[in-house]
């Protein structure tokens, strides 16, 4: 069989125009053998081409040495051949399901030898003339490129173009023929067609083929009309997003398969030789529709399979995400994100592979840029999409990721593995940009070009400082990179840690920076995100306290003092202590991070952009600023929030290994509350002093004096970075202590004299209390100073039943008893936050007032979140949180806030106040957002 | 004519280029072929958690290889470097008869991806200065090669990394067998 075979394997290339296919395209097979060193059959063993033992008759007769090259050659058996082609032949023989079948492969091969030893000609010749680098191999090589010349002198020279087009007159009948004398040849071509993917799509598409084809991979080979098919893959192909560059495509399409590439001119000659085809063999399939709607119909049945066949690998591969949107091929952050991802991955795979080294000096200030493409270089793989992307301080990030132990592998496959993140929608306070890895451990976080800058001027101290205290509270860096889209703009971006845990409920977010200017967040508001983040002022109504018994408490202020220390070195401010608690009594019943974290994105128009409507108002950097984030808006305008129990992803319950050796993120993650004595308590701190990249720089020097004017100087945030650092200190350390101990703490003042004097001598003496009620008293007085309307006095009168908020009832309105009783936390601040209305007319609170309230405040706490999940987390939740978001406050007055000329002195006290948010309501998701 | 427009376009280039994907399980010896092609040094390797990429210009044509780490971890990223890739090399332990379905499965992903169609399959049986190796006939019928590559030209190539035996004789199989591409 195998000799009436033979021909037949070689005709199908042959029909490029090789009117006599067998000696040159024999010839050529044997080249390639020799070369391979397969000619003796023993070495190595070739795809299943010696079976046909062709190869090795060609070889001997061309007298090419066999040449054993290495000593574990020779034991082989011959064996192997006569085994291999006796396999060959059997296949082929009966080979009506030839593609199967070595048999199959066989031919292809050979045919792709002859066709590509008339290729590569010149090549080889080439090789000839050069120096070789071993012997052996020279021998072989000079075998094989002697023949190549026969080959090429006595072929016709076919170039590639020519073979390509099958369709040349009189070759095309000789396939045609050929097919059905033996199948084989067909079927090589056919399964050219059908290659992997397509192979397993049932031509159920085509009305004849099923018919006469039992099988999908038959149905090519039988009937050789299915070269028709050829259009329908190439389109396919050509849907594909990413088309093979190589090479060798173009070759391939010689055989008659279409290359995506494959001019129209080559179909055309396609459709001929389909014709003729039929003309010569007409069978049934003549009725069939015309070629182009037929291969319509097939590409699209074979892509809606492709597609379902996709999406069904997706689903088992948990490519779930954990939090938020997923960034997946159809969001328009895509290309961004992928892009990042490529970046990232490329850059920490190259670096991590080498062997570890110490750190030099050019490590800190090193940077490399790659260039990505479609088609890849020699230093860098394909990428779906060009773009540059720079990598900072490669060593230095690596060095930072060990110490802070995280896995290189663990690192590369949770960030990069897939290229879906979660992402926040909202540009934070920067007009940064957050997404999330797909398991919630990483933050990818846009920066600012000066942030950018500053992180890398600092990052030697940050380094240093990390290594001596690995337990740093700081927002840990794992990496800082820029990528660029051509005619795009420089994105700066750093991934970092996120604090909060993915298995975990956080019950409630504060973000505490000691200043209580502008520090409120309008309880009211929570009602409707009941997610946010919170500040200091709501912090402090709640009488809150970070419950360290006394050696956590010890360990955890040392260690803020040192981080602090750095900062305040390092001219950093503005940057806060995010504090996410999880109340273990809680626990994850409420579910809340699958209900509630929905991903929120600003949805709508531009038209509202309140960054826009306040652009002229702005500095430079802040112009800039507002206009990344808006720009970042509009890419993800249309993207739609999805609560997390709507999507088939929850979050985990256990905790999943990392960041265990971590002594604040030790207790599941984080740092578990303890009493006086030390015992566990029934909440879990999840902590870190995050957004340090903030340089106390013109921007900020402005931002002082214009609030100077108007706000008590050491009670606005933006105030010089040593300041900023010892007050920062002192809150936290103030609301720092055990539950034991702000009870004591309550009766003793209780006891105290009603003097508010004595009382603020009492005070100095207990630190803790000192910073709050001082910084309590100076915002109602400054409300005070403000003339602050008595809209909401008539509640005064309940003040006996002021809730645990009456501290704030400095600036905002007492509580009336009914939302007290009904326990909707959102009664107090408000009205000190909205615009005008006013807090209490009178003098700063007594001590005793506040005193008095203090048993509340707790038990309030709690009732707060437990009230507020109910109303906010009904379903409509997210289109809910969504509008809030934005408009709640009138989104201008947030940004005009940050900065701008002195304008009525009622306004700026209003932009002192508000200067802390930039955006006028944190989005739903900002708890989880606002980690860095 | 398809000889003639090669012809010169070696001449004008000089050399051809081929991008290589080499890949197999941890250990096999990936990195040491590498360095061992690229420097002709037997080099000490830690297990790669990323990749090394290396240009060798050997025999006429520049070989763009790219070893990928192969801790099982990290499998899922090898996917991320077919694209384009013109020849995959791929290393088998041929010591380790433990893990040869395991590579088989592997061997069985890569090349039955999309990207990876066109590719070139050459097997290393590396380490076979190893009393007890198995022999190239046993790894291509372990790796079941004939069925699984069946749409694939492959080879299997016995070798030895730290002495550089059957390497270059891989590379001169993968030169000989590319395609080049047609001229535009």
């Amino acid at each position: 069989m195998a000799d009436g075979r033979d021909p037949s394997p070689f005709d199908a290339p042959a029909a490029h125009g090789l009117n006599s296919p067998t000696p040159q395209e024999q010839q050529p097979s044997s080249v390639r053998d020799d070369a391979a060193r397969l000619s003796n059959g023993d070495s190595g063993i070739a795809n299943g081409k010696l079976a046909n033992g062709l190869a090795a008759m060609h070889l001997v007769a061309n007298g090419h040495p066999v040449q054993p090259t290495s000593s574990w050659d020779k034991p082989l058996p011959r064996k192997e051949d006569s085994g291999t082609s006796s396999g060959g032949r059997m296949s082929d023989t009966e080979n009506e399901r030839a593609p199967l079948g070595r048999g199959r492969s066989n031919g292809e091969f050979a045919r792709d030898d002859g066709r590509f030893a008339a290729i590569q000609n010149g090549d080889v010749e080439d090789s000839c003339g050069t120096t070789h680098v071993k012997l052996e191999a020279l021998d072989s090589q000079d075998g094989a490129s002697e023949s190549t010349h026969d080959i090429s002198r006595s072929s016709t020279k076919p170039g590639p173009e020519v073979m390509a087009t099958p369709g040349n007159g009189s070759s095309t009948s000789h396939p045609v023929q050929l097919s059905h004398e033996s199948n084989l040849r067909v079927p090589g071509s056919a399964h050219r067609l059908s290659s992997p993917p397509a192979f397993p799509l049932p031509p159920t598409g085509l009305p004849g083929a099923p018919t006469s084809n039992p099988s999908p991979q038959h149905s090519h080979r039988l009937t050789h009309r299915h070269t028709l098919e050829v259009p329908k893959v190439s389109s396919t192909r050509q849907s594909r997003e990413f088309p093979t560059p190589s090479g060798t495509e173009d070759v391939v399409s010689a055989t008659g398969r279409f290359s995506p590439n494959t001019p129209t001119r080559r179909r055309n000659s396609l459709s001929l030789a389909r014709r003729h085809t039929r003309s010569v063999h007409s069978d049934m399939h003549l009725e069939e529709p015309p070629q182009d709607e037929d291969a319509a119909r097939w590409a699209d049945a074979i892509r809606q399979k492709r597609a379902s066949k996709r999406k069904r690998k997706e689903d088992e591969d948990d490519d779930r995400v954990v939090v938020g949107t997923k960034v997946d091929q159809n969001h328009v952050n895509w290309v961004t994100a992928y892009n990042m991802l490529t970046g990232i991955r490329f850059t920490v795979s190259r670096t991590n592979a080498k062997m570890d080294r110490d750190l030099t000096d050019a490590d800190f200030t090193a940077k490399h840029k790659f260039s990505f493409d479609i088609t890849g270089n020699e230093l860098t793989p394909s990428a779906k999409y060009d773009f540059k992307f720079k990598d900072y301080a490669p060593w230095v990030f690596r060095h930072l990721r060990s110490i802070f132990q995280l896995d290189p592998a663990d690192y590369l496959m949770s960030l990069t593995s897939k290229y879906i993140l979660s992402e926040l929608g909202s540009p934070g306070k920067s007009g940064s940009f957050f997404y999330f890895s797909r398991d919630y451990k990483y933050i990818i976080k846009t920066i600012h070009h000066a942030e950018h800058k500053f992180l890398r001027k600092i990052l030697r101290d940050y380094y240093d400082h990390v290594q001596e205290n690995p337990n740093t509270l700081l927002s840990q860096f794992y990496g800082l990179h820029r990528v660029k889209i051509p005619y795009g703009r420089k994105i700066h971006f750093v991934v970092m840690n996120n604090l909060f845990p993915p298995h975990r409920d956080i019950h409630r977010t504060f973000d505490l920076k000691g200043s209580t200017i502008g520090r409120d967040f309008k309880e009211d508001e929570l009602e409707h995100n009941p997610r946010a983040t919170l500040k200091d002022l709501n912090w402090l109504r709640r009488n809150l306290h970070l419950e360290f018994g006394p050696t956590k408490k010890k360990a955890f202020i040392e260690q803020m003092e040192k981080d602090v220390k750095l900062l305040q070195k390092l001219k950093i401010m503005d940057y806060s202590l995010l504090v996410g608690i999880h109340d273990l009594e809680r626990g994850n019943e409420e579910n809340l991070r699958d209900k509630t974290l929905q991903v929120f994105q600003p949805g709508g128009e531009s038209a509202d952009d309140p960054v826009h409507a306040n652009m002229l108002m702005r500095t430079p950097s802040k112009l800039e600023t507002a206009r990344k984030a808006k720009e970042l808006r509009q890419m993800i305008k249309y993207q739609k929030p999805i609560p997390m129990d709507q999507t088939t992803s929850k979050m985990p319950d256990e905790m999943q290994e990392g960041r265990k050796n971590f002594y604040f993120y030790n207790d599941d993650g984080g740092f578990r509350a303890t009493h006086e004595d030390d015992s566990v308590g029934e909440e879990i701190y999840y902590l870190g002093i995050i957004d340090c990249l903030t340089h106390y720089s013109f921007i900020k020097r402005a931002e002082h004096f214009f609030k100077g004017l108007v706000n008590t100087e050491s009670q606005i945030s933006a105030i010089p970075p040593e300041r900023y650092g010892d007050r920062f200190v002192r809150f936290i350390s103030g609301v720092t202590k055990t539950r034991e101990a702000a009870e004591r703490e309550k009766i003793e003042a209780e006891h105290m004299v009603d003097d508010p004097r004595l009382s603020g001598v009492n005070m100095h003496q207990r630190d803790a209390t000192d910073v709050v009620m001082e910084k309590a008293e100076r915002q109602a007085e400054r409300s005070r100073q403000r003339g602050a309307s008595e809209d909401n006095v008539p509640n005064r009168e309940i003040r006996t039943v002021r809730s645990p908020s009456a501290e704030r009832g400095e600036l905002g309105s007492t509580l009336p008893v009914v939302e007290e009783a009904a326990e909707s936390a959102s009664t107090g601040g408000r009205s000190g936050r909205s615009v005008e209305s006013s807090p209490l007319p009178h003098a700063p609170m007594d001590e005793r007032d506040i005193q008095e309230l203090q048993p509340l405040p707790r038990d309030r706490a709690r009732g707060d979140s437990g009230h507020q999940k109910p109303p906010p987390t009904p379903p409509k939740d997210p289109n809910h949180g969504r509008i809030e978001e934005r408009p709640p406050t009138p989104p201008k007055d947030g940004f005009e806030a940050r900065r701008g000329p002195p304008t009525p002195p009622k306004d700026e006290r209003e932009r002192g106040r508000r200067s802390e948010k930039e955006l006028p309501l944190p989005p739903p998701m900002e708890s989880v957002v606002r980690v860095n | 004519m398809g000889a003639s427009i090669s012809k010169m376009m070696a001449k004008i280039f000089g050399s051809k280029e081929m991008r290589l994907l080499m890949l197999g399980l941890d250990a096999a010896g990936k990195t040491t072929i590498l360095y061992k092609l690229k420097l002709d040094q037997d080099v000490t390797t830690i297990p790669t958690v990323g990749f090394n990429v290396e240009t060798v210009t050997y025999k006429n044509t520049k070989f763009n290889v790219w070893d990928v780490g192969g801790q099982d971890k990290i499998r899922p990223l090898w996917r991320h470097y077919f694209s384009g890739t013109q020849g995959l090399i791929f290393v088998i332990d041929s010591n380790d008869r433990d893990r040869i379905e395991e590579a088989r499965t592997e061997l069985t992903r890569i090349i039955q991806d999309r990207e990876m169609k066109d590719a070139l399959l050459l097997v290393f049986a590396n380490k076979q200065d190893i009393a007890g190796a198995m022999r190239p006939k046993e790894v291509s019928d372990k790796l079941h090669l004939e069925k699984i590559a069946k749409d694939h030209v492959w080879k299997v190539e016995p070798s030895c990394a730290t002495t550089g035996e059957g390497i270059f004789e891989g590379l001169a199989w993968l030169s000989n067998n590319v395609k080049v591409p047609v001229a535009k």
